[in-house]
């Protein structure tokens, strides 16, 4: 189904722009952790925010519905914006050194004359970026719980913090599709444009859906309003049941790329 | 081995390749010549599976290049026309790469390759010149010692003395019975490697014959060298032929041998040589002036 050198290579040679997104996410992730405090006297702070601006912390998703609880604090603080914008760009970057710039730039001749079909290129490729993306969400769960852990012992409920990086691997690995669905059918400008103004879109279309009931249709048109943290957080069943629809549209957009990209010239 | 049944794929505008028709024997040397953009590489893609829409049907040992590329690639060594690897990993990453998905077990040629091409490739390919990348894709053309070469101006980028190391592979391969297939702008190359020359202008094929027969059909040349200036300028008033310098007539020869021998008597020559036809004075004899646009490219 897939090729082992290619995917051990490939691991290999993206390892370094895994660890600058770890960077990151220890970093953000052990500032936000160190901020929570479960005594509500001492996040004060953060009941003058919401009743200063609280449009604009609906807008950016910043949830703070129970802030005396480590994994309301987290999904708010993190899963309404930043972590989902590290997501994006993580995914974005990955997929365009793995598909877009071995079409764009023509390399993929080389791996195509060996006895190796497109698809079995194509996905190795998917493989390694699902790899990423699922280690991505599985130091975003590290470090969240473990700071958390560190900071505020015996507030970190690892179960619930686990789904609800689960889940968001399972929402990146439907974004990355599309991204992947992009870089494989269109060529240059076009399949770069398309990979990133479609999850932008998508991303500012759920945070409209934040402005309140007059919105709310919206959500039918953005793949994100499938990943609700505080319901991930409460183990609620429509969790499961988008989790599993986000699971058919993956794999669904992945069939239709390698349908595609089997059919498709490559002037390369 | 090769078959190619009139292939067609229509870019628009006069672009692409048109009812193309060939067939290449196993063991043969046949070089495919043409200017840029005349539909060689588009020739090539269709070959190695990469276009997959188009009319006409291409095969390689019986497979099918369009369903089979899979089964056909086991038996190939390509070299594109245009090197561009991913630049980030060192050269003998890549081979190690290329040769784990060639599925070769052992790395014994490749080395053998890299000394005859005095290519060390321990370094990031980025940091490589035009010449070691174009090297270090020879390289992984031939590794795996295989059956056909499709070669694509396999000389670009390399030095004179690169070249005609790269000359003495095509022929060894050659002897060894290997079929090859390549396209090139060096006549140099094609002249010393190969028995048959496909020409191919504007998506179609304008000749397609043996090196030996392509010219031994062209008009033959003779330079004639005079006694005296007077002489050059009385036989120029009655004969055609083109002054090379004040003593030297180019004429080529359209009538009998013996009758230039006759007309030459009357003079005082001091020397007639046989001026040999080069495949470049075939090359622009077939493509004029879209030739010398390319030449001055």
């Amino acid at each position: 189904m897939i090729n082992i050198a290619l995917y051990k290579k490939e691991f290999k040679r993206n390892l370094i722009l895994f660890l600058i997104f770890l960077g990151l996410i220890l970093l953000y992730g052990a500032i936000v952790s160190a901020m929570f405090d479960p005594n509500v006297d001492n996040l004060s702070w953060i009941q003058s925010l919401q009743d200063l601006y609280p449009e604009l912390l609906d807008f950016i998703g910043f949830n703070f519905a129970e802030i005396t609880d480590y994994q309301y604090f987290i999904s708010g603080y993190l899963y309404g914006m930043l972590f989902i914008l590290f997501g994006i760009i993580y995914a974005n970057i990955i997929s365009s050194r793995l598909i877009y710039r071995y079409i764009d730039q023509g390399s993929i001749v080389f791996l195509l004359s060996t006895p190796n079909s497109r698809k079995k290129v194509l996905l190795t490729q998917i493989f390694v970026v699902q790899t990423y993306l699922f280690l991505l969400a599985l130091s975003m769960f590290l470090v969240t719980s473990l700071f958390g852990e560190i900071f505020n012992p015996g507030y970190v409920d690892f179960g619930k913090l686990f789904y609800l990086n689960l889940s968001f691997f399972i929402l990146l690995s439907f974004i990355s599709s599309l991204m992947i669905l992009c870089h494989s059918i269109f060529e240059g400008k076009k399949a770069l444009g398309f990979s990133i103004g479609l999850p932008v879109l998508f991303f500012f279309l759920n945070l409209i859906t934040n402005l309140g009931n007059t919105y709310k249709f919206v959500v039918y048109f953005t793949p994100f309003s499938l990943f609700d943290p505080i319901l991930c957080i409460n183990y609620s069943g429509l969790s499961f049941i988008y989790n599993g629809l986000l699971i058919l549209l993956t794999l669904s957009t992945f069939g239709i790329t390698i349908f595609y990209f089997n059919k498709r010239d490559l002037s390369v | 081995m090769i078959i190619v049944k009139n292939l067609t794929k229509n870019y628009g505008n006069n672009r692409g390749i048109f009812n193309l028709s060939f067939q290449i024997k196993e063991g043969s040397c046949v070089g495919f010549l043409g200017p840029n953009g005349a539909g060689k590489t588009t020739t090539i893609r269709h070959l190695l599976g990469l276009i997959q829409n188009y009319t006409g049907s291409a095969s390689i040992k019986n497979l099918n290049c369009k369903t089979d590329s899979v089964e056909i690639q086991k038996y190939i060594g390509y070299l594109p026309g245009e090197i561009n690897f991913i630049d980030d990993i060192k050269g003998n990453e890549l081979i190690d790469l290329i040769s784990a998905m060639k599925e070769m077990s052992n790395l014994d040629y490749a080395y053998e390759l890299l000394q005859l091409f005095e290519l060390k490739p321990n370094m990031k390919i980025h940091k490589m010149s035009k010449g070691m990348k174009q090297k270090l894709a020879i390289v992984i053309a031939f590794m795996n010692d295989p059956e056909i070469l499709i070669l694509d101006e396999p000389s670009s980028g390399l030095d004179p003395l690169m070249q005609q190391r790269l000359i003495e592979l095509i022929l060894d391969h050659k002897k060894r019975g290997k079929t090859i297939f390549l396209s090139s702008h060096s006549f140099e190359e094609v002249e010393k490697t190969c028995d048959r020359i496909i020409m191919i202008k504007d998506g179609h094929i304008v000749n397609d014959s043996h090196i030996k027969q392509l010219i031994k059909e062209q008009i033959r040349k003779y330079e004639v060298k005079f006694s005296k200036e007077s002489d050059v300028h009385d036989f120029l008033k009655k004969h055609h032929g083109t002054q090379v310098d004040n003593l030297t007539v180019l004429i080529e020869l359209e009538q009998p041998f013996n009758e230039l021998i006759n007309t030459l008597s009357s003079y005082n020559i001091q020397d007639i040589t046989k001026s040999t036809l080069k495949l470049e004075e075939i090359f622009m004899n077939y493509y004029g002036e879209s030739y010398d646009k390319y030449r001055t490219l």
